[in-house]
């Protein structure tokens, strides 16, 4: 139980962190733009809200039991669009985006976001791979 | 063969070296029993009961409330459950999965999989999955 706490904090904070990075480059792009771009006082706590909601199906679908590759692909797809559907409205609810632009804005940033997570997981597994497979080298029974 | 024993203050510096011409049936028991704490676990197969060495075993699974125990070639039930066995065994068995012991000696390799968890071949080209979860675990163990 511990444990799953544990990783719902930790699946909040990176979601959240990634949805802040959206806005962020959502804000400077507009002000780059010469356009005016401001946050509510409440926007900061929806962004926490927001990584909490989305933490959720997280958990239940990508973090625990043993499953097959195609499941996983599966598992994979539903939890993207299911995380993008949350995000989109909680992005409405909470007034991240007022306008079209800034809808695809959320949209491009998430996919880009979400891809950029799955790569650098892919990459990390690989690195522990080289790690561990070494380890083993030295402590390997002869057989 | 002359033992040397030297009293250290504490058990981070405990250290056992061998040195010996070749790894023996003699010193791998001494082994076992210094890493493990036990060097064989008693196991039935076919109603007759032998003591399998901790040294033979590849990985212990637990499917419904029994517990088996592989080895190369072979596969024996023990009484003992797996809570049981993963307390009593040594550093380099580790839980990789929620009904799982491996031995991480004998296994030839592993290759990471989309989610976090690893594929893991054993000596004997048997293939075993390790939990997401338990590769930490699995990395602190062999100080990584």
């Amino acid at each position: 139980m511990i444990e799953r706490i544990k990783t719902l904090f930790i699946q909040m904070l990176m979601i959240s962190t990634g949805i802040l990075f959206i806005i962020s480059v959502e804000g400077v792009t507009y002000h780059l733009l010469g356009e005016e771009f401001s946050l509510d006082w409440y926007h900061p706590l929806s962004v926490l809200v927001a990584g909490f909601v989305c933490a959720i199906p997280t958990l239940l679908l990508m973090n625990y039991g043993e499953w097959s590759r195609k499941i996983f692909i599966i598992k994979l797809i539903i939890h993207m669009f299911l995380l993008y559907g949350i995000v989109v409205l909680m992005g409405y609810i909470f007034s991240w985006y007022t306008r079209w632009d800034g809808f695809l804005f959320v949209t491009i940033g998430y996919f880009l976001v979400y891809l950029f997570v799955w790569i650098a997981s892919i990459w990390i597994g690989k690195q522990d791979e080289k790690k561990i497979n070494k380890a083993l080298e030295a402590i390997r029974d002869e057989e | 063969m002359q033992v040397v024993f030297e009293k250290v203050e504490s058990k981070e510096q405990e250290i056992a070296l061998i040195k010996a011409v070749e790894k023996t049936s003699d010193i791998q028991s001494a082994i076992d029993l210094l890493e493990n704490g036990i060097n064989s676990i008693s196991v039935t197969k076919d109603g007759i009961t032998y003591m399998c060495k901790i040294n033979a075993v590849y990985y212990i699974e637990s499917v419904d409330k029994r517990t088996y125990i592989y080895t190369k070639n072979d596969c024996f039930e023990t009484k003992s459950r797996l809570y049981e066995l993963e307390e009593k065994l040594g550093t380099y068995f580790a839980r990789c999965s929620k009904a799982m012991i491996v031995n991480l000696k004998k296994i030839r390799n592993v290759r990471s999989e989309l989610g976090g968890r690893l594929n893991a071949e054993m000596l004997n080209g048997e293939k075993i999955v390790i939990s997401r979860s338990y590769v930490k675990d699995i990395k602190r163990r062999m100080d990584l």
